[in-house]
């Protein structure tokens, strides 16, 4: 007798156990499966320039300047070289060597006759002047230079 | 005699009767299961090669490369982006093409995408079939009329394109 008691409770623990994992089963199953990725993927390139500041390269030290071309007076020039620096169309106002900049456009005002004297730029550098221009207006004249050193 | 006659058939067909018998074929199922994870892998990217630029030259610098990628077959939503570690170094946010920008020789440049997938063939009982190919165009674009920064001379940034799927 009581070995039949033990082969039927055994027999009922199997029964349960695979209950147990068909339920647990079913369950898993029943998650929706997710896809599963890597980790993003990476790839290096470099980029790559030769700079030249012109067709014939200068020395490693200069610089190539452009100036824009006013159309009208009182347009904005604009004068951009190889090295960054943003050269002003105005005279320096504290009279020193604008170095290491390069080139360089001024206005000087020109005296009318029996115009009153105007307070003059009076400094030098050196340097050669590649354009120039007179501009005349109702009340006064300026000449325009555009040196380059 | 006919009594024997009789008991010999008997016998026969009791004979025939001892003969094995077999059962119908029996079948069992099972699964088989994997869980894959996709992946991609990329080719080394050439370089973004824009050559000589002449400070202030009339026409914009223009290169290309291309960015190969070799994946798991039917990814969908696959996006990319640039870095923005490099110097000047900019990104739009990630894409199907992404785009980028940067600095270099104090040159801007301009990166644009475009992408193009060539599906692999499917796996069979006698083939393992092909990847899917991922192939990103990277277009340069260096604008005319800069003034660049000194000194002169040849200059390289490392940019990175990552993708995300």
């Amino acid at each position: 007798m009581t070995e039949s008691l033990k082969a039927f409770a055994s027999r009922e623990s199997r029964v349960l156990l695979c209950t147990l994992a068909l339920c647990v089963g079913g369950l898993i199953s029943s998650v929706p499966t997710r896809p599963v990725y890597a980790a993003p993927v990476s790839g290096q390139f470099n980029v790559t320039v030769n700079l030249i500041s012109s067709a014939n390269p200068p020395p490693v030290n200069a610089a190539f300047c452009r100036a824009s071309e006013p159309s009208a007076f009182g347009a904005l020039v604009t004068v951009v070289c190889s090295t960054g620096e943003v050269v002003d169309i105005s005279a320096s106002a504290n009279r020193v060597s604008r170095a290491p900049t390069h080139g360089g456009a001024y206005r000087y005002i020109l005296r009318r006759p029996g115009e009153l004297p105007l307070p003059v730029d009076s400094f030098s550098e050196l340097g050669t002047i590649a354009t120039w221009r007179v501009i005349q207006q109702a009340d006064r004249n300026y000449l325009e230079l555009m040196v380059g050193w | 005699m006919k009594k024997l006659f009789i008991a010999t058939a008997v016998s026969l067909a009791s004979l025939s009767a001892i003969a094995p018998a077999h059962a119908a074929t029996v079948a069992g199922s099972f699964n088989v299961t994997v869980n894959l994870t996709a992946v991609c892998t990329m080719g080394t990217i050439g370089d973004l090669a824009f050559g000589t630029y002449t400070a202030f030259q009339a026409a914009a610098a223009t290169a290309t490369t291309t960015a190969t990628l070799t994946c798991s077959r039917g990814l969908t939503g696959v996006t990319a982006v640039f870095d923005t570690t490099a110097p000047g170094a900019t990104a739009g946010a990630a894409a199907t093409n992404p785009i980028g920008a940067g600095v270099l020789k104090g040159l801007q440049y301009l990166m644009t995408t475009t992408s193009a997938t060539t599906a692999g063939t499917a796996a069979t009982a006698a083939s393992i079939g092909t990847a899917d190919s991922l192939v990103y165009t990277i277009n340069g674009s260096m604008p005319a009329a800069q003034a660049g920064t000194a000194p002169t001379g040849a200059g390289t940034q490392v940019r990175t394109l990552t993708v995300t799927y």
